[in-house]
């Protein structure tokens, strides 16, 4: 219980550090968001993230439809955010404790994840990396860099596209 | 004309589940173990997945695929046939082929029984020539078709 209440604490420290810089363009773009989706582990560029909200602070969609799997209220809009599996595809699995939020048009959209690691600007190397074959989103390939360790690769979003690829999974109105 | 004397090539016999592949050796930067490949997730099928190797995310392809749409499973011998970046693209734009197992070095020159296959082409965008060594037929992979699949 403690340790919870330790983990929620750094996690909102987190949130409100984010907060309190006010200009995208001074938090270190170097500096990564490191977490997992079903497994598989990718990196966001700190920059690109509106904010990180804890699993308490959102609203658990508890219907059997829709792709949305929980939402930030914030007066009068609600901020969708959608668990995805490995292979990127809308999951209604339920282990996830965090929500990060990127910043979008008209409202923020979120990915839903257990852990979220900021790694520090120097222990990462990322390099450019070109997916191949056609761009699932219109804003393009959802990877634009790669941190190579060993044979390993965690892949990193480019936080356009996956802007986009969320706000496609958004339901669209009739 | 001695021996010596006549123009020879260099090229690579790849192993695949179907055809095997006859590629330039100087396209190919290295042969590496098929393991620890990650997901490449929302890529097409012929996509296996990416590797690292030298500091470099490589992106794997299923030459199978490209031909016939579903990628055989890798078996315990299989390699990764690292290629340099097609022309004109950037150079660290590396990518690799899935081979069923080691691939095979030849040299070629003008007495080396290389001929078109008798049979006729395998017809695919992404087979240059198809041609016949003895009792074996090879596919020459057609790299402005795979750059223009690769780089749409």
């Amino acid at each position: 219980m403690h340790c919870r209440k330790s983990a929620q604490h750094k996690a909102s420290l987190l949130t409100l550090i984010f907060h309190f810089v006010p200009d995208p363009q001074l938090r270190e773009s170097s500096q990564y968001l490191h977490f997992n989706l079903g497994g598989v582990h990718y990196l966001l560029s700190s920059s690109a993230s509106e904010a990180i909200e804890l699993r308490d602070n959102l609203t658990v969609n508890t219907a059997a439809v829709g792709n949305v799997g929980a939402w930030r209220s914030n007066d009068d809009t609600r901020w969708p955010a959608y668990c995805l599996d490995r292979d990127l595809r809308v999951s209604r699995e339920d282990a996830w404790e965090r929500a990060i939020f990127l910043d979008a048009r008209p409202n923020p959209v979120g990915l839903l994840a257990n852990q979220v690691q900021m790694l520090p600007s120097g222990e990462t190397e990322v390099v450019p990396f070109t997916p191949l074959g056609p761009p699932p989103t219109p804003a393009g390939h959802l990877f634009t860099g790669a941190w190579v360790r060993g044979p390993q690769v965690v892949l990193v979003f480019d936080p356009a596209a996956l802007t986009a690829y969320l706000q496609g999974l958004e339901p669209q109105p009739a | 004309m001695s021996r010596d004397q006549r123009q020879s090539v260099h090229l690579l016999e790849i192993p695949t589940a179907r055809l095997p592949l006859l590629t330039p050796s100087a396209t190919v930067a290295e042969v590496v173990n098929f393991k620890e490949i990650g997901p490449l997730p929302l890529s097409p099928d012929w996509v296996i997945g990416v590797l690292g190797w030298r500091a470099h995310a490589v992106p794997v392809v299923s030459f199978e695929a490209l031909l016939a749409g579903v990628p055989p499973p890798p078996g315990a011998r299989a390699k990764v046939i690292v290629f340099y970046p097609l022309p004109g693209r950037a150079k660290g734009e590396f990518f690799g082929i899935l081979s069923t197992r080691e691939p095979v070095p030849r040299v070629f020159d003008e007495a080396t029984g290389l001929v078109p296959n008798p049979a006729g082409p395998v017809e695919s965008a992404f087979v240059a020539t198809t041609v016949r060594l003895g009792e074996k037929t090879l596919l020459i992979p057609d790299f402005e078709a795979l750059k223009k699949a690769f780089y749409p």
